[in-house]
């Protein structure tokens, strides 16, 4: 069976335009995973937060109640 | 003194000189049968030589051809008409000397109707890789058809990945601005909580000191 060839113009354009495109996606990758870490830092200081305000309701629990009983 | 000299004398004026004849004017108009006097310029008749004798041409002498008339002064009968359906008679016909044999003729196949084209599906890429290498011009490159397609496959694969990723973009940039206004609201909220915190125990220290 033949094969056929296809003829391709301006080869080394298309290494270049490859070799910026594989930069790029390298520079994405990083930056997806410093969004990721970022991420994970906001996720533990929100869950801090929500531990203060835990306490802090329960705070305020105690003092609405102390306030009742007087 | 002088008064007859300056009269002008009536009626005894000279008369005017003819007019010169006038040169290069047009000729005179004439019949047109009337030749011109003066145009028919005058041609030297010269006696032409007189042109060498032609030699006589004899009486060529054609021998007598070897050939015979073959059309005969006297025509031959004509043949004898039969009247209508009647069977001629059998001739005796010259036999035909026997053809030499020659092999039998091959008489090309019957053209049928074109058969549909059955296309293969392209094979993959690593076997055309396998099969025939890619051939290396001095200014030209060449990819074969399936690597091609290959090639084109994977394009519209990155294509609808970026088009994906753009999209997941805009909806994280949307979340983004939920976030932080969900954030600045949550903030608002905290600070009147402290407010309020801060006014019960003030009251509180007040209610101690009382």
């Amino acid at each position: 069976m033949s094969q056929v060839f296809v003829k391709i113009e301006n080869y080394e354009d298309i290494k270049d335009i490859m070799e910026l495109a594989k930069d790029r996606l390298k520079q994405a990758i990083q930056l997806l995973e410093q969004i990721a870490e970022l991420k994970q830092k906001e996720d533990a200081e929100l869950a801090a937060w929500t531990d203060n305000l835990n306490e802090i309701s329960a705070n305020v629990e105690d003092i609405d109640r102390a306030l009742k009983e007087q | 003194m002088f008064g007859g000299l300056f009269k002008k004398k009536k009626g005894s004026l000279p008369e005017p000189p003819p007019p010169p004849k006038a040169e290069g004017d047009f000729p005179a108009i004439r019949p047109a049968h009337e030749p011109a006097p003066h145009e028919e310029p005058k041609v030297e008749k010269h006696s032409l030589p007189e042109p060498p004798p032609v030699p006589k041409a004899e009486p060529e002498h054609h021998p007598k051809p070897l050939l015979k008339p073959t059309v005969h002064a006297t025509m031959p009968a004509p043949p004898e008409v039969h009247e209508k359906g009647a069977i001629p008679p059998e001739e005796h016909l010259p036999e035909f000397p026997s053809m030499p044999e020659h092999a039998p003729i091959e008489h090309p196949e019957p053209v049928h109707a074109p058969q549909p084209v059955h296309f293969e599906p392209p094979t993959p890429v690593h076997e055309a890789q396998e099969e025939a290498p890619k051939p290396k011009g001095p200014g030209h490159s060449f990819l074969s058809m399936d690597e091609y397609q290959e090639l084109a496959t994977q394009a519209n694969g990155i294509k609808d990945r970026l088009k994906d990723s753009e999209q997941l973009v805009k909806e994280l940039a949307d979340l983004r601005t939920e976030e932080e206004k969900s954030f600045d609201k949550w903030r608002t909220l905290l600070e009147n909580l402290e407010k309020k915190l801060s006014y019960v125990d003030t009251l509180v220290s007040e209610g101690e000191k009382l």
